[in-house]
């Protein structure tokens, strides 16, 4: 055991949250740290900007065209992006790209690689469906084969950023012989393929990223396929490991983190009474410190071999992470105080030029409490990881 | 104690529900202020015809002389369905603080048109937007060739935007008190805040505003003013307990009828025991409102205050505990603007943050019951 960064990391974390910091573009960080939703052009500029640095696709081998950083790297990445007032990356980014490099065709290489580290192409994730959530296996969506054509029936629900996307990777039903998991396969389309319609879902805050997705009649190409017809499962399987890091949270949350700290601060000029700003210390402080222990867990599942039973898996991951999330957007808004009673949703979307009532930051304070309940449902709800870490852990302690 | 309603009682909340599950009695969240305050004026004048805004107030001033009991149960009926605005305001936090004024000429004045809903008065007491505190106050009175004129300005006032008068807190030379001032006149600016859930709260800008007052005598002190908030804020606790009904209802028809898995998640031990921790807590609010609604009619102001301020933590606590496993239970639909669902949660949001939140009340509390 080896308690230290070892000094590559250390110049590697200096290096890049100093470069980051120069490199996010004033407007964007202060809509970020305005607690503001971000517009489309912001993400897409924003990978421009790394693109140009060779940094935009972080979990890209050099093959690729990406930086080959090691896991460890791109935590310290992913770190510096957050503290710099960076938009979130696009997690679909270090999630197709992966997929098509280790499973696609020489020519789904070729042609979809190029366009994902701008953005040019944006893609999203059709998955879940109305009938098929934490049961993922159960979808319906199908895809029937007609010569060297799928034809596509059914809708996908939850999906992500769909009305900004021209790609999509889905699974799709092909067979429904054998185990559900059979029977899937993973497909890529386009948007503007004819029969497939989006309809936003606009969530409890009033902001609009997800969508429902319907397919009548959808034709695609038998050559769309990734690995093979009923082999979805496999594909899907690789990706959700893909984002392992990333479902921390860490960044995000110690990005909130700090917004509370500078809230309290401002609360304290304010003249807010003493025994209101203890409370919120003491919340404070301990968010603070489950949340070092969680960048330790997250070292601890980088540096674990892939197959070590006894590493912590990303399941713990998930939930103290969710955890996390979930109480320092609570914080955030119990620091707004009487001021999120007000709510203008049209300046959070940034549909208006002018500042609400107390100001962008309280405006968004409530909000942000909102956006995070979803935490403990993505990529996973709480309650499937608790039945997964259960499934991992009891028998070897058992054995103990 | 017997916790079964009477006839009447049950007969009052059948009314009440009946015209709170009726479309008229529904606030939309997305109406423009002018129509919101014309449409939420609308609905508490048939609130009014139901006979609400004078079931609080005394049988001598024209009222029907109802207790805290029955306000929790009306404004419960109400919250059940989203129909609350502005009972709480126009229907108990007005006729209490006229109730309870020392000025008989105000009260003779104002009551009867409060009870027959001609007369809508809104407390604007806030003046900080980051901690609620009625006695943090700038706003000055004075007095001004034998009137008294009010300048100062007020954030966060509820229902504001639909008042026909407003009670401002104010220094005049005595110390803080309470003036009547009317909406509609040279120098008051009232401007339209939204809040959380579409509705409209406002600022109120006072610049040599006449007024009448003040509502309470010097050496009477503000307990009638700090007492007709509390009678406020238990009844937005009964609002409350409606608020979680629906969100449990909501939430144990989904466990039953959704399915994954292959059976409906309601088999899942793990969402029923999270069921029954929404249920178990949302219990506990409604046994703390109830204990605060009993401690509303005590001589002693610190019983009252600290049960009261014990019943708004618990319902803001308890109440976010019950709209989080709502969410969670629900899975995505939970976080869906479109589901009914996301309203009561906004709803229930607002309500913690009216008239002290959770930290506000455990301070009041802990003040309140150390020295005792
Ligand atoms: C903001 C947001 C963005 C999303 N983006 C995408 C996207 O881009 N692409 C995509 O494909 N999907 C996306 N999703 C969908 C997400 O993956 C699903 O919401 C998630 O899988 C849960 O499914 P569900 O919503 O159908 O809930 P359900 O699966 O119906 O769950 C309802 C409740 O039942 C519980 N439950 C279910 N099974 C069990 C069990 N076996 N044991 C105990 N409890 C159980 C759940 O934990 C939950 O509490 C997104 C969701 C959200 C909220």
């Amino acid at each position: 055991m080896d308690l230290t960064l070892s000094s590559a990391d250390i110049a590697f974390r200096d290096m890049i949250r100093g470069e980051i910091a120069s490199m996010v573009p004033e407007d964007i960080k202060t809509r970020v740290e305005n607690l503001q939703h971000l517009r489309k052009e912001d993400y897409m500029r924003w990978q421009s900007i790394l693109d140009v640095r060779g940094w935009a696709t972080p979990a890209w081998p050099v093959e690729f065209g990406g930086p080959g950083w090691s896991p460890m790297q791109r935590v310290l990445f992913e770190e510096a992006c957050f503290m710099a007032g960076a938009p979130r990356q696009i997690p679909h980014i270090n999630m197709i790209g992966p997929v098509l490099q280790t499973f696609g065709t020489e020519d789904q290489k070729h042609r979809y690689l190029p366009g994902i580290p701008t953005l040019r192409d944006w893609w999203c994730q059709g998955y879940s469906e109305p009938g098929s959530g934490s049961d993922l296996a159960s979808l319906r969506t199908k895809a029937v084969r007609h010569g060297d054509r799928y034809i596509i029936n059914g809708q996908k629900i939850w999906t992500t950023w769909a009305h900004w996307s021209n790609h999509m990777f889905c699974l799709v039903r092909t067979s429904d012989a054998g185990r559900p998991q059979e029977g899937i396969t993973f497909l890529l389309l386009t948007m503007d393929t004819p029969g497939l319609t989006v309809r936003p879902i606009h969530s409890l805050d009033g902001a609009h990223d997800v969508n429902e997705v319907f397919f009548e009649d959808v034709s695609v190409p038998v050559e769309n396929v990734v690995l093979g017809e009923n082999q979805g499962w496999k594909v899907a399987k690789f990706l959700l490991n893909a984002e392992r890091t990333e479902i921390a949270g860490v960044g995000q949350s110690k990005r909130m983190l700090q917004f509370a700290r500078r809230l309290l601060a401002e609360l304290t000029n304010a003249g807010v009474s003493s025994s209101r700003l203890d409370v919120f210390r003491s919340r404070i402080a301990r968010i603070a410190i489950d949340l070092k222990a969680h960048e330790w867990t997250l070292m601890r599942v980088i540096d674990a071999k892939p197959d070590d039973p006894k590493a912590p898996s990303a399941s713990f991951l998930k939930l103290c992470g969710t955890d996390l999330l979930e109480r320092v957007s609570t914080l955030l808004m119990d620091l707004g105080g009487p001021a999120g009673l007000a709510y203008d949703v049209d300046a959070r979307n940034g549909n208006v030029d002018g500042t609400p009532p107390y100001g962008h930051v309280l405006n968004g304070t409530a909000a942000t409490y909102f956006e995070y309940r979803k935490s403990g449902l993505v990529g996973g709800t709480t309650e499937i990881q608790k039945n997964i870490i259960y499934r991992e852990t009891v028998s070897r302690w058992a054995a103990q | 104690m017997n916790f079964d309603l009477s006839d009447d009682q049950r007969a009052l909340v059948d009314t009440v529900e009946r015209f709170a599950r009726s479309a008229a009695a529904k606030r939309q969240s997305t109406s423009p202020v002018g129509a919101a305050s014309e449409d939420a004026v609308l609905r508490w004048e048939q609130m009014v015809e139901l006979g609400v805004a004078a079931l609080l107030i005394g049988e001598n001033n024209g009222g029907v002389g109802l207790g805290a009991a029955e306000a929790v149960l009306v404004s419960e009926a109400l919250g059940q369905s989203l129909a609350q605005e502005p009972f709480v305001t126009a229907g108990v936090l007005a006729p209490k603080l006229l109730e309870l004024s020392t000025s008989d000429g105000l009260r003779e004045k104002y009551l009867r048109g409060v009870a027959e809903g001609r007369v809508r008065i809104a407390l604007a007491s806030d003046e900080s937007v980051h901690e609620f505190d009625l006695f943090s106050v700038s706003t000055r009175a004075e007095v001004q060739n034998d009137r008294i004129v009010v300048t100062g300005r007020k954030e966060l006032v509820v229902d504001g935007a639909m008042a026909t008068h407003f009670a401002i807190t104010a220094r005049d030379a005595n110390g803080l008190n309470l003036f009547l001032v009317a909406a509609v006149q040279p120098g008051v600016m009232v401007t339209p805040v939204r809040g959380l859930d579409g509705g409209w709260m406002a600022r109120i800008e006072l610049e040599c505003v006449e007024a009448e007052g003040p509502l309470f005598r010097e050496a009477a002190g503000l307990d009638g003013l700090e007492c007709a908030v509390d009678h406020a804020t238990v009844a937005i606790c009964g609002e409350a307990l409606g608020l979680m009904n629906r969100m449990i209802a909501l939430t144990a028809s989904y466990l039953q009828t959704r399915h994954q898995f292959g059976k409906a998640i309601g088999t899942f031990q793990a969402l029923q025991h999270r069921f029954a921790e929404m249920v178990t807590l949302a219990e506990q609010a409604r046994s703390g409102t109830l204990m605060a609604a009993a401690a509303l009619a005590s001589e002693d102001a610190e019983v009252r205050k600290a049960d009261v301020s014990a019943a708004k933590s618990l319902v803001g606590r308890n109440g976010r505990a019950v709209l989080e496993g709502a969410i969670q239970l629900h899975g995505g639909i939970g976080i869906t603007d479109e589901y009914e669902l996301s309203r009561y949660i906004r709803r229930m949001i607002e309500i913690e943050k009216t008239w002290g939140d959770v930290s506000y009340h455990e301070a009041r509390f802990a003040r309140v019951t150390d020295s005792r």
